[in-house]
């Protein structure tokens, strides 16, 4: 019983830090024993280890989002004009 | 998109300024640096994108926004959190329940817990 509700405080514990993990961002850093214990328990656990490969999967499915999302040239082309024009205005 | 040509700016992986916007012309917005694609990401890629347009058109704005700037735009939490005038603690958890909303779409078939 105990080693049950350890193991689920333990799944509770890396699952708020796999995403900082992940994204390594300095807003959100996590220290070397942190990051030892994450990557223990995430190579131990099959459903943590699951999940952080959903993220990155969905990560790197993002990174190349904008190339399947492209705006339409048109509205670029315009939107390039009015920059022109209000940076014309703002030297004038 | 305004707002996103205007972060081409300030994004972290791209260390030159457009000095004249002349220079943009013909040439795609280059969101993130494409690096290697190994086939085998480019096949999820594929099977997911359907979904997962679907699954980020489903979210609320202010999660939407978020996983935009931070996992397409390659923004950093701070850099994100200067754009949309938020505390970095807002962008974080915005971000981790946009993923995670989005992740369950994609796997609905994953255990009862978050």
């Amino acid at each position: 019983m105990i080693t049950m509700v350890r193991g689920m405080l333990t799944c509770r514990w890396a699952a708020r830090r796999i995403q900082h993990y992940l994204d390594a961002d300095p807003a959100a850093h996590l220290d070397a024993v942190e990051v030892a214990r994450l990557e223990a328990h995430l190579a131990a656990c099959a459903r943590c280890g699951g999940r952080a490969d959903q993220y990155r999967a969905l990560a790197a499915a993002l990174r190349s989002w904008s190339d399947r999302n492209t705006p339409d040239p048109r509205l670029v082309a315009r939107m390039h004009d009015a920059a022109e024009r209000i940076v014309a205005q703002g030297s004038a | 998109i305004l707002r996103r040509a205007q972060l081409n700016a300030v994004r972290r992986t791209r260390p030159e300024l457009v000095g004249d916007h002349a220079d943009l012309d013909g040439r795609r917005p280059a969101f993130g640096s494409p690096g290697v694609v190994g086939p085998e990401q480019r096949h999820t890629d594929r099977e997911l994108s359907a979904p997962l347009d679907r699954a980020v058109a489903s979210l609320g704005a202010h999660y939407r926004t978020v996983l935009l700037l931070v996992d397409v735009d390659q923004l950093s939490y701070a850099e994100a959190a200067e754009v949309l005038g938020v505390p970095v603690g807002t962008v974080m958890s915005r971000l981790s329940r946009a993923r995670d909303k989005v992740r369950r779409q994609l796997r609905p078939t994953e255990g009862s817990t978050r």
